[in-house]
């Protein structure tokens, strides 16, 4: 896996944000910054869903695009393991399932950090009971945190495509001037 | 240059004074007048066209664009702007300016911790200067955890008293220095104080370990410093949520002195998708503290330790699929030291190997662990030291665990499994011929309990001990309470 190569045990940056939306559509003709604003129902709904609280209303989601189609979304969000940040990028795929879990930087000491074995795991998953430590996710154990942090993150990221995005998929929108080609 | 307020004041005082001292105004008094109003009211004009357009502004940017068309029409000359034509261009500008600022906020938020591009990403690196870039002390790594317990003793012939100890109390630190060198350190508290009390004997603050990382390359990377002895499930990984009971078992403390450290200098890596590895040469332990009871008294801590002998440790963990790790170690070196043993030096050739495997599967916990030492020159050394010391001990344990929380509570993040464990150990195996085997040292004990995990840092337990001891008055049962903690 990709992924396992970038890996540089002990490095606090594995992906630059560019490098890593280059991975998650290698097809792609164009990546669609789309801003989510969630209202106060929507951001309630999202956290309903993900089981955990979500520190913000705004959101960027990445829409991969190859002529008239989407390739797939891809979330990136940052938190903290045990004191120190995380940032990591959800791919999914047009219909919302999880295609592929990358950490883009991590900066616990790396004995903390989840190997590529276990965040494949996330590969396949849709957002149900199942998604959880312990139950469809076996944990680490002396990373629980990480572990913890992790799963809450990829519940995060499916309910917010579920509440900002819907089964539907998106319309096929002008890209805004901010928009990065 | 007059405001154009003061001007029109003085010229309305001008004409005050004018209609005060005048005679009835002449013809050019009366233009004169018209002229200043027709300038004051020009100037006025200008004023209120100025702050419309201010307004405009303002509103566009609150995104008031309904409020813009109820205006009303102004009376004078400045024409109303096409307000309809005017709100769409608005929406277009205002959905420009949410984007810019949504983008700014989004890099702000990732700002600190993730580059934009692949050409800053040296920058998001450990050192020092990079780190006070960002304003973010991001190398400095702080944590640690603690246990406490009750313990009552239960059936007690010896008199025992009941007791609580403040059993450890552990601070880490790490530093990053750079992507490839790190820091890390434990300093433990034992029982509260290094003083002794009335009660009891010394406490210890004691360096658990300390070691440089140098990250290299993958399967290949060098430690240094103050190293854990790579064998067994507890000497590496002790932190309380992470095993069960409040005593560890007693075969990882009997056979294997946990918590053993010595000086040294090795390798880890992972050879190859869930193959790990660790080989270090390190210190070895000192004969002169072995007893009956084992090899524990023989560590030496790290603390101006005798070097004339030294050890090697291997250590192989395999995990085949997630939640599943089987593993296997071992620990050799000589313990005689230089020292005399009843004018003999003896090498004391020690080994130490185990073999150990863990599940974890959904809710499911599985664990079993077995260890031999062998220790070569054990008759001597028993004559010495005025103990057997036996040439070779053994232990093994296996203990299962369930989390039931989610059976009756499906969406619980906290966690409850009732455990149970056995373990059977020997420190008094086989001992060198000639000398008499200590009795009460082969023991087993079966312990059960539970462990409530409110959150996975933080773990309450409750368990019983019992403990048969086949050729010595039994040794009494436990009742543990106690909590521990991960931050």
């Amino acid at each position: 896996m990709v992924g396992c190569a970038a890996r540089d045990a002990g490095a606090g940056v594995l992906l630059a944000k560019d490098e890593a939306l280059a991975l998650a559509f290698p097809e792609a003709e164009r990546v669609e910054e789309r801003v989510v604003l969630l209202t106060a129902a929507q951001k309630a709904e999202v956290e309903r869903r993900a089981g955990s609280a979500l520190e913000s209303q705004l959101w960027t989601i990445h829409v991969g695009w190859r002529g008239g189609a989407v390739l797939g979304y891809a979330i990136i969000d940052t938190h903290v393991v045990r004191t120190l940040p995380e940032a990591f990028m959800v791919v999914l795929e047009p219909n919302g399932a999880v295609r592929r879990v990358e950490i883009l930087a991590f900066y616990e000491p790396p004995e903390y950090m989840p190997s590529g074995r276990w965040i494949a795991q996330f590969e396949g998953r849709a957002l149900d009971a199942d998604l959880a430590l312990r139950r469809g996710i076996q944990g680490i154990t002396g990373a629980t945190l990480s572990a913890t942090a992790m799963t809450a993150g990829v519940r995060r990221a499916l309910a917010l495509f579920a509440v900002a995005v819907g089964g539907a998929g998106p319309t096929p929108a002008a890209p805004t001037p901010a928009g990065q080609g | 240059m007059l405001r154009p307020s003061r001007r029109a004041a003085l010229v309305a005082l001008g004409l005050a004074l004018c209609q005060t001292t005048l005679a009835p105004p002449a013809r050019a008094a009366d233009d004169d007048v018209v002229r200043a109003y027709r300038e004051r009211l020009d100037a006025m004009e200008r004023e209120m066209r100025d702050l419309r357009e201010r307004l405009r502004a303002l509103e566009a940017e609150r995104g008031a664009a309904p409020a813009a068309a109820a205006e009303p029409a102004p009376p004078a000359a400045a024409p109303a702007v096409a307000a309809p034509e005017a709100a769409p261009a608005k929406d277009a500008a205002q959905d420009e300016q949410i984007g810019i600022l949504a983008g700014e906020l989004d890099r702000l938020k990732t700002r600190l911790v993730l580059p934009e591009g692949k050409e800053y990403k040296s920058l998001y690196g450990f050192g020092p200067a990079a780190s006070k870039v960002y304003q973010v002390e991001r190398g400095l790594s702080i944590g640690g955890y603690g246990e406490f317990n009750y313990q009552n003793f239960v059936a007690d012939e010896g008199g025992r008293s009941d007791q609580f100890d403040f059993l450890r109390f552990v601070l880490y630190t790490g530093y990053k220095f750079s992507d490839r060198i790190v820091l890390n350190s434990e300093i433990e508290f034992e029982h509260a104080t290094s003083s002794s009390t009335v009660t009891s004997g010394d406490g210890s603050i004691s360096v658990e370990f300390a070691a440089l990382d140098f990250f290299l390359w993958e399967p290949f990377n060098v430690r240094a410093g103050l190293l854990l002895v790579p064998v067994g499930f507890l000497n590496e990984l002790h932190e309380p949520p992470f095993f069960f009971g409040n005593i560890r078992p007693s075969v990882e403390r009997q056979i294997i002195p946990t918590t053993w450290r010595e000086g040294g200098v090795g390798f880890f890596g992972t050879l190859a998708p869930g193959l790990d590895y660790r080989a270090y040469l390190m210190g070895s332990l000192s004969a002169e503290g072995f007893s009956s009871e084992g090899v524990r008294g023989g560590r030496q801590q790290g603390n101006r330790a005798d070097f004339d002998d030294l050890a090697g440790t291997v250590r192989l963990d395999y995990t085949p699929v997630v939640g599943t790790q089987v593993g296997a170690s071992f620990w050799a070196g000589n313990t005689g030291g230089n020292e005399d043993f009843m004018g003999q030096k003896p090498g004391a050739f020690t080994l130490l190997w185990e073999a150990h495997a863990q599940v974890e599967y959904r809710g499911l916990w599985l664990r079993a662990l077995g260890t031999m030492v062998e220790v070569d020159d054990a008759d001597v050394l028993s004559l010495a030291l005025e103990d057997t010391i036996a040439e070779s001990m053994f232990g093994f344990y296996a203990e299962a665990a369930y989390d039931v929380l989610p059976l009756l509570l499906p969406d619980t993040t906290h966690y409850l499994a009732p455990f149970f464990r056995y373990e059977i150990y020997d420190t008094q195996d086989d001992v060198p011929s000639g000398f008499a085997r200590v009795p009460g040292r082969d023991v087993q004990v079966y312990a059960v309990g539970v462990s409530y995990k409110p959150l996975p840092q933080v773990v309450l337990k409750l368990d019983y001990r019992n403990f048969q001891n086949g050729t010595r008055n039994a040794l009494p049962d436990e009742l543990n309470i106690g909590a521990g903690f991960i931050f």
